[in-house]
């Protein structure tokens, strides 16, 4: 989303206008579910902390300061959940994707993946989900975890090449 | 051998997403089809890539659920958990009483701002980040501006409040007071007084864009320099000390080109505070007379006038509240909420997949965008009325489009760009226009049987940016193919033409007696100098003869001629320049022939008509054929 249109949409909001509401919920519950993944490793935790995330973002929109981005505010938002519900459960770190059920019917391949997705970084983990999960845009992934373009390349490029070493040492590519 | 290697493979996600320049990607592909390592690594990538867009895909049950819940979940919470929450605090804001209160305490954490900054510039260690949080802290910017424009003194001084984005202003010309005024970026609410009517007009505005107040003092200095960066203009810094003041100086200039004057600026900004002290800047006109200087002085202020009261407005004067244009600036509130909705569904509509170079968007498809031109259209009428409004007539004045059939062109470049700001074709695209408009040929370039060239495609087209003509008219024959079940190719023949073929060594010998000297006139008759007709172009000799000249003169013209290459004029193209449409016979020869001889006598450069073979796209049905 453009940040003339996030703009517009937010002001909107802050006069309770629940379409331009719906309409910030839809561009960004990709991008917020995807780093409630990244940090809790559970599409169940995730969908419960991106929903809450999305409701305290939208109930609090006059505190989003003038100029701040709100799609960044919101990821913000979302990891300071995340990592309140993690220290709440005292999970271990290790546990992630790891221990995550996934959705109906997992597909070839889908275990390995979130076995070694789940072995990444955490940095390198929430940039390669937010790509995939959030319009494969470079751009959304800057702007979500506030640095650079050309850093979000690095990140992705040394995610995906971590993610290829792990993937072959579980031998399974094919 | 191996550094190769490296720098393809960290190329290959753009390679994979189609995001390099053909250049790079031909260069990629031909070290991945000969190096068996990358080849298998590239495999490998993409193998990835399927497995985590197959992850995506089986998580968007769970985001689709999530965007329900999180809507139901706004929808059922009544007007007094959000929309009164929000309602409750807007009438409580809009209370006088709270007015008052706040005014006070933006007052007060202003004070507090300041000494908290005050705080921060003292310690020696301060980081750089820090120090802009602090610079951000600010909360009144005062501006005075004193500018001549010849004739006239005007003097300005204006408040802005960056929390509460909004602007007080008093303006005087020649030292009587013009208009005091306050602006609401947020709410676009304009109090205006004009001292001769002696009436407090609370105005909505719709004729002006809502960002035009900067964020804060900190990205005003940016934004000065970015503007210059933009303009192509030369930017020296110096650190300078300035009554007894360490201060950073930038010297700012525009130079002067067909299009923009002169501009020289100089920029001082504090070194301790990074705040800008003074911004000067002076315009010339083309003729070389100073025509605008103004001196900007800024002043960071604990405290501020509140309302247009403190700035001399009389607490007698009549207050009228212009209801009309409250009704406009909600209509345009709605329609840009609504233009909003449309956008989105036409990037998804429109969007290029990854290696699709253009795309046919049927009418039944175009809906979207036809929404989104009827609101333009009604916004601009709104912008314009009001403008009538403020009796400040700066919107625009263009005549409107009313027919809805016209179709558009897009260029996509991860995300949609209108190529014009209006539809662009008047009727279904025609093979001419889809040669010419979309694929970037000129009309001596290929070559339409005349049973063919009836055939329309109504329809939108999206266009990768930067496609080569190659790509695009293999993918238009598909098209073309598909809408109308015809095999209809499209063949590139070698034909003998008439060309143009320029020679020599290019000196430009400007001409006297223009309204320009410093441009290459292209003319065909004698030059009238005060001839303003034509358009203009600044580009090297080479981009000029290939592009403009040939599609004016509508005839290949092949560039021998020796020039330095980034060496860029402006060439002005006369009405008499334009021979596109003239028939071929001897008016013709007699009018290229001078216009040649024109272009020679200030370039030196030499023309001579010659027979060469040149390539030519041939459409063939094959079905006729048959």
């Amino acid at each position: 989303m453009n940040s003339a249109l996030e703009k517009k949409l937010v002001a909107l909001c802050r006069n309770g206008d629940r379409p331009a509401c719906a309409e910030l919920v839809r561009a960004y519950s990709a991008r917020v579910f995807a780093v409630s993944l990244g940090i809790l490793g559970n599409s169940h935790d995730a969908e419960d902390v991106a929903q809450q995330a999305l409701l305290k973002a939208l109930t609090d929109v006059h505190q989003l300061r003038n100029g701040q981005s709100f799609g960044a505010w919101l990821c913000k938002i979302t990891r300071n959940l995340c990592i309140d519900l993690v220290r709440e459960r005292r999970r271990s770190t290790k546990a992630r994707l790891r221990q995550a059920p996934t959705e109906k019917g997992t597909a070839k391949g889908l275990t390995e993946l979130e076995s070694a997705l789940a072995r990444l970084p955490d940095n390198h983990r929430i940039a390669l989900l937010l790509y995939y999960f959030d319009g494969r845009s470079t751009e959304n992934v800057a702007d979500a975890l506030g640095i650079s373009g050309a850093a979000v390349h690095t990140r992705l490029s040394r995610a995906r090449r971590k993610l290829r070493e792990l993937l072959e040492a579980e031998g399974d590519t094919q | 051998m191996k550094n190769t290697c490296r720098d393809i493979q960290r190329l290959m996600p753009q390679l994979m997403r189609g995001t390099l320049s053909g250049e790079q990607a031909a260069e990629a592909q031909g070290h991945i089809a000969e190096c068996p390592l990358c080849n298998q690594y590239l495999q490998a990538l993409e193998s990835d890539d399927r497995l985590l867009t197959n992850f995506a895909q089986t998580m968007q049950p769970a985001i689709a659920r999530l965007q329900d819940q999180v809507t139901d979940e706004l929808n059922r919470r009544t007007s007094q958990r959000l929309g009164g929450h929000i309602s409750t605090w807007t009438t409580i804001f809009k209370s006088r009483i709270t007015r008052l209160a706040a005014a006070a305490v933006v007052i007060i954490s202003a004070l507090a701002a300041v000494r908290h900054f005050a705080d921060w510039i003292t310690v020696q260690s301060v980081a750089f980040g820090d120090m802009k949080k602090a610079v951000d802290k600010m909360r009144f910017m005062h501006k005075i501006l004193d500018t001549n424009t010849g004739g006239k003194k005007h003097h300005t001084e204006r408040w802005h409040r960056f929390e509460s984005r909004t602007t007080l202003s008093k303006y005087a010309v020649n030292g009587k007071c013009h208009k005091i005024s306050s602006l609401n970026y947020d709410t676009m609410e304009n109090v205006v007084y004009d001292p001769n009517s002696d009436v407090v007009k609370i105005v909505y505005r719709v004729d002006v864009s809502d960002d035009l107040l900067p964020d804060s003092p900190w990205s005003l200095v940016e934004d000065y320099i970015k503007g210059y960066e933009r303009q192509e203009g030369t930017i020296k810094h110096k650190k300078e000390q300035r009554n007894g003041q360490a201060v950073d100086a930038y010297y700012l200039t525009i130079p002067s080109d067909f299009r923009k004057e002169k501009v020289e600026a100089e920029l001082i900004v504090d070194q301790e505070t990074h705040l800008p002290i003074i911004y000067k800047r002076k315009f010339w006109t083309r003729q070389g007379d100073l025509r605008f200087d103004q001196l900007i002085r800024f002043d960071f202020a604990a405290s501020a006038p509140q309302d247009v009261y403190d700035l001399g407005v009389p607490r007698s004067t009549t207050v009228v509240y212009d209801a009309a244009s409250k009704q406009l600036f909600d209509e345009k509130k709605k329609l840009l909420r609504d233009k909003a909705v449309y956008e989105q569904q036409l990037n998804q509509i429109y969007r290029l997949k990854e290696g699709q170079v253009l795309r046919h968007i049927p009418p039944s498809l175009i809906e979207p965008r036809c929404k989104i031109d009827r609101i333009n259209r009604r916004i601009r009428q709104i912008e314009y009325a009001g403008s009538e409004i403020l009796n400040c007539k700066t919107s625009c004045r263009t005549k409107q489009n009313t027919n809805d059939d016209y179709f558009t062109m897009f260029r996509w470049d991860g995300k949609l760009m209108l190529v014009d700001s209006r539809p662009i074709f008047r009727e279904p695209v025609s093979l001419r226009t889809a040669f010419e408009r979309i694929i970037g040929l000129s009309s001596f370039q290929y070559d339409i049987p005349d049973n063919l060239r009836g055939i329309e495609i109504p329809g939108d087209w999206v266009v990768r940016k930067g496609a080569s003509k190659q790509q695009k008219l293999r993918t238009f024959e598909t098209v073309l193919q598909d809408y109308t079940k015809r095999p209809i190719r499209f063949e590139k023949h070698p034909v003998e033409r008439d060309v143009i073929v320029a020679r020599g060594q290019f000196r430009f010998k400007p001409l006297q007696g223009t309204y320009d000297d410093s441009w290459i006139h292209v003319f065909s008759d004698k030059l009238d100098p005060d001839e303003r007709g034509g358009g203009t172009s600044a580009s090297t000799l080479d981009r000029f003869l290939n592009h403009r000249l040939a599609k004016q003169l509508n005839q290949q013209v092949v560039n021998l001629a020796q020039s330095t290459e980034d060496e860029v004029h402006t060439y002005g193209t006369h009405i008499s320049s334009y021979l596109c449409n003239m028939p071929d016979g001897p008016e013709r020869d007699a009018k290229l022939k001078l216009l040649l001889e024109n272009f020679s006598r200030q370039t030196s450069v030499v023309f001579a008509e010659e027979r060469r073979t040149v390539d030519v796209w041939d459409v063939i049905a094959e079905d006729q054929q048959k």
